[in-house]
């Protein structure tokens, strides 16, 4: 237990444990997407049978909910503890490190979008108790009252979940099925339909550069100040 | 499957100019009755359930022959999530907007009634990728968009404005209507990961819990509609000279490509 056998040992199959393959099935996903996942190919990945990755997680859900959690774990304890003085920087803090995980993470963050199976009424991307619980407490210590705090915890989360979506869907990896070339406008079959109404959309093909732009960044940047502006209006009346 | 959702029979207030729809009842088939019972049947079952078998099924053809009619599964949905928003298109054409405003928040209206309409079939749209990147979701149909853009570029709004009232809008919709389809769609329970323990619930989460679910959603997006519009005339306020940020200039996104 103490002392790994090098790993030149071939014959003795690398030794696993569930962080190890939840850190595998995220790297994996951030580059071949969500679908792409299968026990199969991770284990490959791992360098050991399909087989072995089941005695650590029960499935492939049970992994993706590994997954979830792995992200989400601890991020109230990564805020900033200077900036949460204030409620506004509290969410300003809160905010970043929940886009942080989008961007290095475009692929698997709409996992995190999706709805707690045991807890359908946590509203992602705040998708654990312990997220709601210290966003809810930081409120009330600040003197929110139960009404100003759920109304803060909706705008927040559907907030979050539109901006970091759309963020995700431009950088995301592709996660349908990959036999239809990414093209723009110009692709085959009902792409002939989509090139036809690009002709047919004059003011769309002119934007289409600033269209193009990222300006995930900006935006969040923008709609998060004006998010602030709305809660501390409806705190002061 | 033994219970076919037989689509024409749910009478959808289908858009206008639509007669095909209600010939529906018995083929033949055609690529919009295909669509129109793909859109049923991902109502009742929900996007991952739908499958050529199933659908011929439904339809009382061979899965088969419905290949005559779309190339395959991706395309099917990809065309009934055209179809769903062609028809907000036609709804949002040959009306006399008084303000760019007005049409902003019907359009924002039309969108949500339809995600409530087809809550599976949004929820897909909102995760499932495009041709084109850059339209975002939901309004990720060109006519919409288009629709849109040159209503703000009528009302005087610059390039950089309209787009910029495209992102925020798109952004708005996506995260509200999101979260306010999550308990309409079919199958949304099994689309959920499963596998965990049901978390012990601390007091001020159970509350929060209680809380969340008496709110009335439709108030809610009105209210936060209401923000983002206040917001976005801020975004154009120069183009109407209206003086509100006094000597601001014109709203540029620094360093415009």
């Amino acid at each position: 237990m103490t002392t790994d056998a090098p790993a030149s040992d071939t014959a003795e199959r690398r030794r696993l444990d569930r962080q190890q393959i939840v850190n595998a099935a995220i790297d994996y996903m951030d580059t071949h997407g969500v679908q792409a996942l299968t026990m199969r190919k991770l284990g490959a990945e791992l360098g050991v049978e399909a087989m072995s990755i089941y005695r650590y997680v029960p499935g492939r859900e049970a992994l993706l909910e590994a997954v979830v959690s792995h992200l989400l774990e601890g991020l109230p304890q990564r805020l900033d503890r200077d900036l949460t003085q204030t409620w506004q920087g509290y969410i300003q803090a809160y905010s970043h490190e929940v886009r942080k995980i989008a961007v290095e993470h475009p692929s698997v963050f709409p996992l995190i979008a999706t709805k707690h199976p045991a807890a359908p009424w946590l509203r992602p991307p705040l998708r654990s108790v312990e997220l709601v619980e210290d966003l809810i407490m930081t409120l009330s210590q600040h003197d929110f009252t139960d009404e100003q705090v759920v109304d803060t915890y909706r705008a927040f989360t559907s907030f979050l979940l539109g901006n970091l979506l759309l963020h995700c869907a431009a950088h995301g990896v592709h996660t349908g099925p990959m036999e239809e070339p990414l093209d723009e406008g110009e692709a085959d079959k009902d792409g002939g339909d989509a090139q036809r109404s690009l002709r047919d959309a004059p003011t769309v093909r002119r934007l289409k550069p600033l269209l193009a732009e990222d300006r995930s960044e900006e935006e969040f940047e923008k709609a998060l100040e004006s998010l602030l502006d709305r809660i501390e209006m409806t705190l002061s009346h | 499957m033994s219970t076919p959702a037989t689509p024409a029979e749910t009478a959808r207030p289908s858009a206008a100019g639509d007669a095909a729809a209600s010939a529906t009842a018995r083929p033949p088939m055609s690529s919009e009755a295909l669509v129109v019972a793909s859109l049923d049947y991902i109502d009742t079952y929900g996007v991952d359930q739908l499958t050529m078998r199933r659908l011929g099924a439904a339809l009382g053809v061979e899965a088969m022959s419905i290949y005559r009619y779309t190339p395959g599964r991706e395309q099917l949905v990809e065309a009934v999530v055209a179809y769903v928003l062609r028809e907000v298109a036609i709804e949002m054409t040959g009306r006399h907007w008084p303000t760019w405003q007005h049409y902003v928040r019907h359009l924002a209206h039309a969108v949500r009634r339809t995600a409530m309409q087809h809550p599976a079939l949004f929820r897909h749209m909102a995760s499932a990728h495009r041709q084109s990147a850059w339209l975002r979701s939901p309004l990720c149909d060109l006519g919409l968009v288009e629709g849109l853009l040159s209503t703000l570029h009528r009302a005087g709004l610059s390039d950089v404005e309209s787009v910029k009232v495209y992102r925020a809008l798109t952004a708005f919709l996506l995260g509200h209507l999101l979260l306010e389809t999550a308990e309409r769609a079919p199958g949304s329970a099994q689309t959920g990961l499963a596998g965990v323990q049901a978390p012990t619930l601390s007091p001020v989460i159970q509350r929060l819990r209680e809380d969340v679910v008496d709110r009335e959603d439709q108030i809610q997006f009105d209210r936060e509609l209401g923000a983002l519009m206040q917001r976005l005339d801020d975004v154009s306020a120069p183009a109407y000279s209206s003086g509100r940020h006094g000597t601001a200039p014109p709203t540029t996104w620094e360093g415009q490509a």
